[in-house]
């Protein structure tokens, strides 16, 4: 067991992209998924009881081996590149500032690159899309709330002592 | 290709040039790169029998030229893909005719080289680390930022356009209003033909020099008749079907 959780380790310190369940099963060479769950659990309790820098994130796109929120202000300048990208995270930034917002909007301030944004943070579960009639609303999700360490969004837009103005 | 090619070539219709170029290669196998350098010879000919090109012969060469680059683009991007697809053979290649090389100069020379240790380089990826809060907070700023660039941007390319924006009356309108005149005179008059001199404002240089080449266009599209009985005298306006009544009736069709 020890030496699958240090093999687990190994596949989501040098994996550059989320690692999934399957990724993970047949890495191990298990057949069970559920032993794949049981045994990134163990491991997720193993950081924690021994007070390691490092936690399991999950997305809708798989696992992920981070820095913990409370080390990143210390060391985030050893490490430049961001979760996501410039572009990225401008649309998310905009979402969250207005969210819920449509996403036609987003479009009209951001250019349609921003079609791709916000695939991506939906696939990443940062924002969560909803039809409504010919465009989409846009609204950030629980994941992005816990991801900032916030209560809510309004925690976000207190950021800011004047009002940024946007014209949708 | 001759002279008589050519010039019967350029009598025909666009598709019909393409046709001619393309002769020679089976209809699923058109070479891009071969017809559009064709073209541009066909248009370079053109040019050397002193033939007028049409406007839509350059832009169709301009297409032309546009797909096959579009071609050899395709092309390259392709080869490179090979490339890359067969490095890792080329390796094993280089690999080999460099053992086989060692090899005869261990025979020759005899020398002994005992193997070393593998090396190992150790795997190490580039980290992406967590986004802060503050980090979320600057890229709105960049985000509003960039809005207000692009929106300037917008504003200054409508400025430009406006500047660019020219209050002229449609050509076609006016060799319209210049037929339906010269028509009027000779039906006031009587008159078969009429005094160029007639239709213009004496002190007008500029008005003058633009009647006349709109008078130019009329005759070419074979609307009048350009009267000068002697070089450097009077220019007379015949048109060419009196009886048909003028502009608000049948209006003038710029061929």
């Amino acid at each position: 067991m020890e030496e699958k959780k240090a093999k687990l380790e190994a596949a989501l310190y040098l994996a550059e992209e989320p690692v999934t369940r399957k990724e993970i099963a047949d890495i191990m060479n298990l057949g069970s998924i559920g032993y794949v769950d049981m045994l990134i659990q163990e491991f997720e309790e193993m950081l924690e009881e021994q007070h390691r820098g490092l936690e399991i994130i999950q997305t809708e796109q798989g696992y992920e081996l981070k820095v913990k929120k409370t080390h990143i202000e210390d060391v985030s300048h050893l490490a430049p590149h961001q979760d996501l990208n410039n572009g990225e995270i401008r649309t998310l930034s905009l979402i969250a500032y207005n969210s819920p917002i449509e996403q036609a909007n987003i479009i009209e301030i951001r250019g349609n690159r921003a079609y791709q944004h916000v695939k991506e943070l939906v696939n990443r579960g940062f924002v969560e899309k909803e039809k409504d009639g010919r465009t989409s609303i846009l609204d950030v999700t629980d994941f992005f709330l816990d991801y900032f360490d916030i209560d809510s969004v309004d925690e976000f837009k207190e950021n800011f002592e004047d009002e940024i103005e946007i014209e949708k | 290709m001759e002279q008589v090619q050519v010039k019967e070539i350029a009598e025909e219709p666009w598709e019909e040039t393409i046709d001619f170029l393309t002769a020679d290669m089976p209809p699923q196998e058109i070479d891009i790169t071969v017809l559009a350098d064709r073209y541009r010879e066909y248009l370079s000919e053109l040019q050397e029998y002193d033939l007028s090109i049409p406007a839509k012969a350059i832009r169709i060469c301009a297409e032309l030229l546009k797909m096959k680059t579009q071609a050899l683009e395709y092309e390259q991007a392709n080869e490179d893909e090979e490339m890359m697809q067969e490095e890792p053979m080329k390796f094993e290649d280089e690999e080999i005719i460099e053992q086989e090389e060692y090899m005869e100069q261990e025979e020759t020379e005899k020398i002994h080289v005992k193997d070393g240790p593998d090396l190992e380089i150790p795997v190490k990826t580039k980290p992406r680390r967590r986004m802060q809060l503050d980090e979320l907070k600057t890229a709105l700023e960049d985000a509003v930022e960039v809005k207000q660039r692009r929106d300037e941007r917008q504003e200054r390319r409508a400025e430009m356009d406006q500047e660019f924006e020219m209050d002229e009356e449609d050509l076609t309108q006016k060799l319209n209003n210049l037929l339906g005149s010269i028509k009027n005179k000779i039906t006031t008059d009587s008159t078969e033909k009429i005094n160029f001199d007639e239709l213009v404002n004496q002190n007008n240089r500029q008005e003058r020099i633009e009647k006349f080449k709109h008078m130019l266009h009329l005759e070419n599209d074979q609307k009048v008749k350009l009267i000068q009985e002697e070089f450097l005298g009077d220019l007379e306006v015949k048109p060419e079907d009196v009886n048909e009544k003028p502009e608000q009736e049948t209006d003038y069709v710029a061929n």
